[in-house]
């Protein structure tokens, strides 16, 4: 089977802007076709050297292949179409989600506990408590970041999207979630379920020491994880280094 | 006779014959093609793979849905009109219709006319 015209194909749509998605399913029927007509021409006596070129042949040259699927626009991907916005707003609508889900999920665990056991002697809890819930704040205040600036790289380089939107989305994912805090407090009288950002006003000093460092380690670790990629990178079209725009 | 057809002018003919003959049976993009041929007597010839993006399209569209069956060992997609594209393809064949009944007009009209002199 003629395996790489058709990742050439594939690289050319991705590089278009069109979806992995339709472009999987586009190669996968190809392939397919391109198989039943091998077949067909071999049933026909047609030695199989002969019956792979006439295969390729009706199914039509990459030109082809590939502009009747760029001449349907709603085969684009979202991102090839907005990548100012799922590169620019998208960070920060992911980073607002999951702090969001996180208070959500947290403030009602903490009211269920709060409701179910009332404290009377307004003792300390136990230490594995505050540390449940650090380890828990702890998931958006570190990981979240990360996962997220993954994410769009992952998304970027899968859609061959142009590297500086992808560093533009890591840069502000690593930056913007790097100064966001979750914490918890617990006294025995009441408890705080604190959200803090030191990007908002009045900038506590403090906060925002952490937040740079937050950031600072952030940007290091996925800059450090680029690095290694481009040292293991074998082609251009593999991995982040793309030129469609 | 083979024809080499002018895509600009094929505007609307694969949609008409791929949701035609996928109203009859539920067809993969292979099987489908050959249909075309055969139909139309290889007088419409276009690149065998171009049908998939036009199905894909149809899909996104409603007029068309697919379904994956295994098949002698193999997993074939099927096609398979929905009731928009039944609708959709009465629309393209009145479109059709009106523009052959105008072109055969026209032709006749042509052979009509007195020669010049």
């Amino acid at each position: 089977m003629p395996q790489p015209r058709f990742d050439h194909l594939r690289e050319r749509l991705l590089r278009a802007g069109i979806a992995p998605r339709h472009v999987s399913r586009y190669i996968l029927e190809l392939r397919d076709h391109c198989d039943d007509l091998v077949r067909e021409e071999m049933t026909n006596g047609t030695a199989r050297g002969a019956a792979e070129a006439c295969a390729l042949s009706r199914l039509g040259n990459d030109d082809d292949l590939a502009v009747g699927m760029l001449a349907r626009p709603g085969s684009r991907s979202v991102t090839a179409r907005y990548p100012w916005a799922v590169f620019g707003i998208g960070p920060i609508a992911m980073l607002v989600a999951v702090f969001a889900a996180v208070l959500l999920a947290e403030g009602g665990a903490l009211n269920l506990i709060s409701h179910l056991y009332k404290n009377p002697t307004h003792r300390l809890p136990p230490a594995w408590f505050t540390l449940t819930f650090d380890g828990w704040n702890a998931l958006p205040t570190y990981l979240a970041p990360i996962a997220i600036a993954a994410l769009l790289w992952f998304m970027g380089a899968r859609q061959r999207i142009s590297a500086r939107w992808i560093v533009l989305g890591v840069a502000v994912t690593c930056v913007v979630g790097g100064f966001q805090s979750l914490s918890f407090t617990e006294n025995g009288y009441h408890g705080e379920l604190m959200f803090d950002s030191a990007l908002l006003p009045p900038f506590p000093h403090d906060l925002v020491v952490a937040g740079i460092w937050r950031a600072a380690a952030n940007l290091a670790l996925m800059g450090g994880a680029f690095w290694v990629t481009r040292r293991w990178q074998v082609s251009p079209a593999d991995g982040l280094v793309t030129t469609a725009g | 006779m083979r024809t080499v057809t002018n895509p600009s002018f094929m505007n609307g003919v694969p949609e008409l014959l791929i949701l035609r003959l996928l109203e009859a049976q539920e067809m993969y993009g292979y099987e489908l093609v050959q249909a075309i041929r055969a139909r139309t007597n290889d007088a419409i010839s276009l690149g065998e793979g171009v049908v998939y993006p036009v199905l894909h399209a149809l899909e996104r569209e409603g007029a068309l849905k697919s379904r994956r069956r295994l098949v002698n060992g193999r997993t074939r997609v099927y096609y398979a009109v929905t009731r928009k594209g039944e609708k959709y393809l009465a629309g393209l064949i009145r479109h059709w219709a009106h523009i052959t009944d105008a072109i055969n007009l026209a032709i006749r009209e042509t052979s009509h006319a007195p020669a010049p002199l």
